[in-house]
């Protein structure tokens, strides 16, 4: 049982709340300050960029259902058309971002339209399809794209007089793109979670659950479906001119299967179809890689043979599997059952109709007995904290 | 670069238009597609004659039976277990150099150097399934797929840490010399190709009598069929679960032997056919033997002919043609040329 | 399937083969090479000479914050950063260096490189050192992520404990970082890439590359193939989709103008083709006279494969990356082909192959590797070894000017190397050696020279050899083919490149 219960809005759950979120808010904004070198701070800036990246292929698999295995193109979309506009055509990193996710939506509605019909594994390969097509696009067109030696943009992000940052200082300039970042993702972050819970959120929620009685219940699909597509493939375009924001430096080979697969593999670490997981998952991808890759000397038998180096990569491997079965549901769904030890949220009877309470209670259960212990069903979408 | 992209799907759209309103005649569809192939024949040898028309034809054949022999190996593990494993390859390499390991470093004959490969990598794809797939629930996918991945990036890593990434030559048992070939149609076939074929060919054919003839094949496809039902009869699922794994490992080391000798064995090889591997599988529907061939076949003829006679294809577009294909295929028939439609139930 | 991805930006595997590159018969004096005699810049002395050379060139006697070099080359450090610490990194024990290449991931085979590296800087450090002080050298693993190599970068520079960054492996990873190493006056030497850039002495006086460039290196092929075809020939190319493939074929096209040469076909594969065998179809339909083998790794021996068993007999030119006889063309053997006929341009000597067993380097190589518990079969460790022996010369030599060892100097001495190319005996490799060995591994008559803005490229020359054999079950060996070809100091730098209209 838990240690504490709090009972709804009551001012106790109040100040649990508002002390949850501070905590939360003061660990991210100081992480600069923690972090101090610049390269430390880029590598939460990446964490940032990842799981924006995360949150927008968790909306079309995490809550439309929709296994998509080639995010990493609206991801590589938005870097490039951002770095395209910054670079060679002098427009302000905020537009150019904001013209990448409308290209990137534009896409992303044309390859849902597909989705219509496919489904499942048969889709997941399409898209992994497009994954594979990408770079080899970027470098068909290598007059505007640079091709396979990346692309450049003079224009970088500097500090301004106000911050009280040094635009000298790689430190400042490192943290001062940290925080410019933590307000994009905020924004995105906020809207998604809104879109979530909004009536079309519902809607698409419905139709992973069951299609056709999401149709029968009047759900348009075809307009949620590809809708769905294009917002997610929007997300992740802002999360590629995040990317530039952090480094205004490209190349294809970083927007390949490779990050789409990576993306898919936060997601489900991070927690599906939960928006807080898209946080932990994008960690987990930026730091178990350094982590395997700076500890390559564990196995002593290997220590100083030729090539072992490659052992990151096994030790990766098998920090996947073992993570998956011990969190199976990600580290949100392991942090709630941690939670639900001490702390424990009961609906405040008070303020509730009985009558209410009850049919909330019985929808409560009969969600539970119909459906199969999925990562899918078992988290509600709804209760992004 | 984007607008590229959307050119591309969206003539694939306008042509499942077309095609869907073909789509009521099967007759009409398989005559049209007849019609077209052979007037592409056609023009293709009154363009660039017979040789090289024959000489594509029989490059794309190898290249569609490599892409089948791992295709079948990836449909075995969709009908055992719903997920698409991406640790196919990697296992199918381990295998591989097993092979190789025994025919070439310990003596052991060829064939049946590949045999003894085949039963080790039966025993491990049985106990992949038994430690790693079984504890999780069948119907939850993305936990599956993650351990396939983790394997994937593992098991690579692995054969790379023992022995490391030169390419080595495959022996294989078909006469492979300047020489062995004869000529068909005047242009050359080569006796390693045609045994690429055959192997393909008579693999098939067995696995096909296996899961037809046999008690392991029939309840085998039961359970891929309706877990609960096999259960009620009796069938246990389990086991049968372990011996599809099993049957896939060793179908996929038998294709890694088949394809080391043309690609050369390293540590990443099968995954260069992977990808076009899955796409057989799909457009064939992934639940079919016989589709995962007919699949590599397509994938793999279009590749040829479309980036070698299509200038504006050509050799940069030839595999992103082959992909698009795919689409239009999905979006006309959204279960693959001979997948089984999945009823679902409110 | 990650894998096959990421492979494709393996352009660069260039590196892999370099040493490979060499191999030959006879080392005949009769070889013509038109080395550019530079001056006598401060050192041509092979590394640690006792006695130290006319100190010609470093630290400015009166303006302390100039270093001066050849072919006026000069570092002014006072518009580093104003905390910039010229003698960072380098203590009388230890001189820190620090390298970034993909040792996990797809192309972690290039890994290798950096334990040969660390072999020869072990035996360095074994026998004395630079001046006493040890090559402390760190190899942080990229997976050949641009964004991982310039995380690594960043953490290099601002841990302020490495004196300077030294074969960082990759086109794109050393774009991605050039900019800030120029910034923070961090040398960035040896580059594990041949791209022109890194002769772009204007703007990046701090970055400083080692192998041939594709580009030179395909416009030595069209000379040599004018000697085969004085009349000219019809071109078919084989050529890898990325940039490493795209250079080679920028540097065809350049060299075929207003000759007799013509390109009748020209076919990409990505990275991720299980085979090449459309491609050669495709080429073989042209009949053309010539393939060149634009690509790298198993792609080659494949090419090679599909030419032998096929009707098309062509002359056949490949990259100088698949030159390792024991990596590319073994695995023909057992096939049953061999790839005789295959031409390639030299600059290195093999060390798999049976005409080097006596050259000094080529025995030092194999004893100290075998000492250390290495294959000395294993040619990236050679080409290790060769970018470890350019590193210890420059530290070498950077000793000796005007000023000592510092980081400027280390840039100096990067941009002044000189070299010649001679058969020498082991002890003249000791880091100690005597004061006329020359250069290991390059081929006999090149030469490896430096010289600021006149010359940014380290060797720019080679000599067409053909594989030969005599018995289909064993490796043959190169035969010489052609005169050797040296464009020392043709190219200059950059600015020459760009004004050629092929940047």
């Amino acid at each position: 049982m838990a240690l504490v219960t709090l009972t709804e809005r009551t001012v106790a759950h109040r100040v649990y709340q508002v002390a949850a979120w501070a905590l939360f808010t003061i660990v991210v904004l100081s992480i600069p300050s923690y972090a101090g070198l610049d390269a430390e701070i880029g590598r939460w800036s990446d964490v940032i960029c990842y799981a924006v990246a995360i949150l927008g292929l968790n909306l079309v698999t995490g809550y439309s259902g929709q296994i998509s295995l080639g995010h990493s193109a609206f991801v590589g979309i938005g870097a490039y058309v951002t770095i395209i506009l910054v670079g060679d055509h002098d427009w302000s990193y905020f537009t150019a971002i904001v013209a990448g996710a409308v290209i990137a939506f534009g896409v992303g509605l044309l390859i849902g339209l597909p989705a219509l019909r496919i489904r499942g594994l048969y889709l997941a390969v399409v898209t992994l399809s497009v994954a594979v097509v990408f770079p080899q696009l970027v470098q068909k067109f290598e007059s505007i794209t640079g091709g396979d030696n990346g692309k450049k943009a003079a224009a970088e992000l500097l500090p301004p007089s106000w911050t009280g940052l040094d635009s000298r200082n790689r430190n400042d300039i490192a943290a001062y793109k940290y925080y410019l970042l933590i307000g994009v993702a905020g924004i995105m972050f906020l809207l998604v979670r809104n879109l979530i819970r909004s009536r079309p959120g519902r809607a698409i929620v419905a139709i992973r659950d069951n299609q056709t009685s999401a149709a029968v219940s009047g759900v348009d699909l075809r307009l949620y479906k590809t809708l769905t597509f294009g917002v997610s493939a929007a997300v992740g375009a802002i999360a590629g001119g995040m990317f530039v924001m952090r480094e205004p430096f490209i190349a294809p080979s970083q927007f390949g299967l490779d990050l789409a697969i990576f993306l898919v593999v936060g997601l489900v670490l991070g927690g599906v179809a939960t928006l807080p997981g898209a946080i932990p998952g994008a960690i987990i991808l930026v730091f178990a890689r350094k982590l395997t890759t700076d500890h390559t000397d564990i196995i002593p038998w290997l220590d100083g043979r030729p090539g072992a180096g490659a052992i990151a990569d096994v030790l990766f491997g098998v920090g996947l599997i073992v993570f998956v079965f011990v969190l199976p549901g990600g580290v949100i769904d392991g942090f709630r059952r941690l939670r639900g030890l001490i702390v424990r949220v009961v609906p405040n009877p008070a303020w509730l109709p009985a009558a209410a309470a009850a049919a909330a209670a019985a929808s409560t259960q009969a969600v539970g007995s119909v459906e199969p212990v999925t990562v899918t069903s078992t988290t509600v979408p709804a209760e992004g904290t | 670069m984007p607008t590229n992209l959307s050119d591309e799907i969206s003539t694939t759209i306008s042509a499942s238009a077309v095609l869907k309103g073909l789509r009521k005649s099967k007759y009409t569809i398989w005559a049209l597609f007849g019609v077209v192939i052979a007037l592409f024949s056609l023009y293709a040898i009154v363009t660039d004659g017979f040789e090289l028309f024959f000489t594509r034809l029989y490059d794309g054949l190898t290249n569609g039976f490599i892409y089948s022999a791992m295709a079948i190996a990836l449909v075995l593990i969709y009908k055992a277990t719903g997920v698409i494993n991406f640790a196919q390859g990697s296992m199918a390499m381990l295998g591989t150099f097993v092979a190789y390991v025994l025919i070439v470093e310990q003596g052991v004959p060829t064939l049946l150097g590949i045999l003894i490969a085949m039963a080790l990598s039966a025993l491990f794809g049985a106990g992949i399934e038994r430690v790693l797939i079984r504890p999780f629930d069948p119907t939850n996918h993305l936990p599956i797929t993650i351990i396939t991945l983790g394997l994937f990036l593992g098991i690579n890593a692995f054969a790379g840490l023992i022995w490391l990434y030169d390419p080595r030559a495959f022996p294989t048992p078909f006469p492979s010399g300047a020489d062995d070939y004869f000529e068909l149609f005047g242009a050359r076939l080569r006796y390693d190709r045609l045994g690429i074929w055959i192997m393909v060919g008579l693999m098939f054919v067995l696995l096909t009598l296996l899961l037809r003839k046999t008690k392991a094949g029939l309840a085998f496809r039961s359970v891929s069929s309706s877990i609960e039902s096999s259960r009620l009869v009796g069938i246990n699922v389990g086991r049968t679960l372990q011996f599809g794994w099993a049957l896939a490992a060793a179908v996929g080391t038998l294709a890694g032997c088949l394809i080391a000798n043309t690609t050369l064995l390293e540590p990443n090889f099968m995954n260069r056919v992977l990808i076009f591997s899955f796409a057989a599988a799909t457009l064939g529907g992934l639940d079919s033997i016989g589709g995962a061939v007919v699949g590599g076949l397509i994938v793999a003829l279009v590749e040829t002919m479309a980036g070698g006679y299509i200038d504006v294809i050509g050799s940069e577009l030839a595999a992103t043609t082959a992909l698009a294909v795919i689409v239009v295929v999905l979006v006309v028939r959204p279960n693959g040329l001979y997948g089984s439609k999945r009823i679902e139930r409110v | 399937m990650r894998r096959t991805t990421v492979i494709k930006a393996s352009g660069l595997i260039v590196t892999l083969g370099i040493i490979g590159a060499a191999c030959g018969g006879s080392s005949d004096s009769g070889s013509k090479a038109t080395t550019t005699t530079a001056k006598p810049a401060g050192t041509t002395a092979a590394p640690g000479t006792t006695a130290a050379p006319a100190a010609k060139y470093g630290q400015d006697a009166t303006n302390k914050n100039l270093y001066k070099g050849p072919g006026n080359f000069e570092i002014d450090l006072s518009k580093c950063p104003s905390d910039y610490n010229p003698a960072q990194g380098i203590t009388a024990t230890e001189i820190n260096l620090f390298g970034s290449l993909p040792k996990s991931g797809p192309l972690a085979g290039f890994g290798l490189l950096a334990d040969g590296m660390q072999s020869y800087f072990n035996y360095v450090n074994d026998n004395g050192g630079v001046g006493g002080a040890k090559i402390k050298f760190e190899a942080k693993d990229d997976k050949y992520d641009p964004k991982l190599t310039k995380t690594n970068a960043t953490e290099a520079i601002q841990a302020k404990k490495y004196a300077a960054g030294v074969t960082i492996l990759g086109t794109p990873n050393n774009l991605g970082i050039w900019d800030d190493m120029n910034k923070e006056c961090m040398p960035e030497l040896l580059n594990g890439t041949g791209a022109a850039q890194w002769g772009d002495v204007k703007a990046h006086p701090w970055t400083s590359g080692m192998q041939i460039d594709y580009f030179t290196e395909a416009s030595l092929w069209i000379e040599w193939l004018k000697t085969k075809f004085p009349s000219g020939a019809k071109i078919a190319e084989l050529t890898y989709n990325n940039d490493f493939g795209k250079s080679y074929a920028k540097g065809v096209k350049n060299a075929v103008k207003g000759t007799g040469f013509t390109v009748a076909g020209s076919q990409l594969h990505e990275a991720t083709a299980p085979n090449v065998t459309n491609q050669i179809t495709t080429l073989a339909a042209t009949g053309a006279d010539v393939l060149l083998i634009e690509t790298t790794g198993v792609f080659c021996t494949q090419a090679m494969a599909e030419i032998e068993k096929g009707a098309w007999k062509p002359t056949v030119v490949m990259s100088a990356t698949c030159g390792s006889l024991g990596q590319f063309f073994k695995p023909l053997i057992d096939q049953g082909l061999t790839g005789k006929g295959t031409n390639i341009i030299q600059t290195f000597k093999d060390v798999n192959d049976p005409a080097y067993v006596d050259d000094g380097f080529v025995k030092l190589f194999k004893e100290t590797a075998t000492k250390q518990g290495l294959d000395p079969k294993q040619s990236t460790y050679a080409t290790g070894w060769i970018f470890a022996w350019y590193m210890n010369k420059i530290l070498q030599d950077a000793a000796a000017l005007n000023g000592g060892l510092n980081r400027a100097n280390i840039m100096i001495a990067a941009r002044s190397l000189q070299a010649k190319a001679g058969n020498s005996g082991a002890d003249c490799y000791l880091p100690k050696g005597g004061a006329d060995c020359a250069m290991p591994f390059l081929l006999n008559g090149l030469t490896g020279n430096m010289s600021g803005f006149d010359d940014a490229y380290l060797t720019e020359g080679g000599q067409m050899a053909e594989y030969t054999v005599t018995d289909p079950k064993a490796l043959g060996s190169f035969k010489k083919v052609g005169e050797l070809l040296n464009l020392e100091g043709k190219l200059k730098n950059y600015d020459t490149v760009i004004a050629a209209g092929n940047g």
